[in-house]
């Protein structure tokens, strides 16, 4: 089945079809809500959220993206509605007056670690971080979707990096 | 802002876990549309309903009246809008004497003396309940309550709230005054009383299936 014969089939709501859909996409989505929300049950509210948004809005899906992209911003801002619903914990920025250099290290980085790292990195900077550096999103796309100004999207994810890299090498 | 080994960080974000949502998350979704599917298909059956005549009455009442004519104000002085000489074909004199006199024309036309040939009678009629249209409304209210006896069964969770069970005790109620009061229009005919407290019931009987409607 393409993928438009897999669009008309959920607008007649095939069950089928959805549920096809649904399985094509919840695995990326359910990760990216995760990485988003930090909590495995907000990260299934919002998934169940979002696609039923994406299925309730399938015709005005025009094919300017592709569907898992658009399905993807979806999932994004149901799960920043999602965890913004909980008390934010921001963790205050490092004085500095150099904004300094990044170094990842000589040796690979642990897949593992990096993502406990991601997860326990605050609310703010794991969105930020997560956006740009796992799903690719711009600085202008990140601040249109969490509703905050460019420059604070690119502070914020300097700020997560610096915080990363300080937790990183208290591993390694 | 510098960022050295970039590509260490680089390999080891593409290389992150992935995870598999629980079962429960497509069942609470297949639910859910399911539920949107049902009342997709009987929305189209709820009950429509005529508004009462003094609703207009009292719309109209709130409309603006149109301006009186002769009223030197312009909109202009209204709007603070200066005229700042001759911008068009006629002056805005002109088009004032001209709107001004339209306007009394149409005034005089519409007060004009009658002809004294006619007379003006007024006329009053009787409306009596039609009960075929009273039958009509009952089966359109029966097949919403049957719809919402049908979602009930998809969706128990919401008829159990205590809210719901209780607008359900009144809507039966409300149906038990409606079969007593038809039984007393079989005993004492056409009475327009009864049949103004039988469409009362009705109204409010709608009022509570759309509530539990809403609810669902």
């Amino acid at each position: 089945m393409t993928e438009r014969q897999l669009i008309d089939a959920c607008l007649n709501h095939d069950r089928r079809a959805q549920h096809l859909l649904y399985e094509r996409y919840c695995k990326a989505m359910y990760t990216t809500a995760y990485r988003i929300t930090g909590d495995f049950g907000l990260a299934g509210e919002a998934l169940q959220d979002a696609f039923l948004l994406v299925f309730r809005h399938l015709a005005n899906f025009e094919g300017k993206s592709t569907l898992g992209a658009w399905i993807k911003t979806i999932v994004v801002r149901t799960a920043v509605r999602k965890s913004e619903r909980r008390p934010q914990v921001f963790d205050l920025l490092e004085q500095q007056d150099d904004p300094g250099q990044l170094d990842w290290g000589q040796s690979p980085i642990d897949a593992e670690y990096l993502e406990q790292a991601i997860l326990s990195l605050p609310e703010g900077y794991r969105r930020v971080f997560v956006l740009a550096e796992v799903e690719g999103y711009s600085h202008r796309e990140i601040a249109e979707l969490l509703g905050i100004a460019e420059g604070t999207s690119k502070s914020q994810l300097w700020s997560a990096k610096k915080k990363l890299q300080g937790m990183l090498q208290g591993i390694f | 802002m510098k960022e050295l080994n970039y590509n260490h960080l680089r390999e080891a974000l593409d290389v992150l876990p992935e995870y598999t949502p629980p079962v429960a998350v497509w069942e609470a979704l297949d639910e859910a549309l399911e539920l949107e599917a049902t009342l997709a298909k009987n929305l189209h059956r709820l009950p429509t309903y005529t508004p009462p005549s003094e609703i207009w009455t009292h719309i109209e009442a709130a409309l603006p009246q149109a301006p009186v004519a002769g009223n030197n104000t312009s909109i202009h002085a209204v709007t603070g809008n200066k005229i700042t000489g001759n911008r068009g074909f006629l002056s805005p004199a002109v088009w004032r004497y001209a709107a001004a006199l339209a306007l009394l024309l149409t005034a005089w036309w519409i007060f004009r003396p009658a002809n004294p040939t006619e007379t003006t009678a007024i006329a009053t009629t009787q409306e009596s309940v039609d009960d075929q249209l009273l039958g009509a409304d009952t089966a359109s209210e029966d097949e919403a309550f049957q719809m919402v006896q049908d979602l009930c069964r998809a969706q128990t969770l919401v008829c159990e709230q205590p809210e719901f069970k209780s607008l359900k005790t009144e809507l039966e109620e409300l149906t038990d005054a409606k079969t007593e009061l038809r039984e007393a229009l079989g005993s004492y005919g056409d009475d327009p009383e009864l049949h103004a407290q039988l469409a009362r019931i009705e109204r409010e009987r709608s009022e509570v299936l759309r509530q539990m409607i809403s609810m669902i």
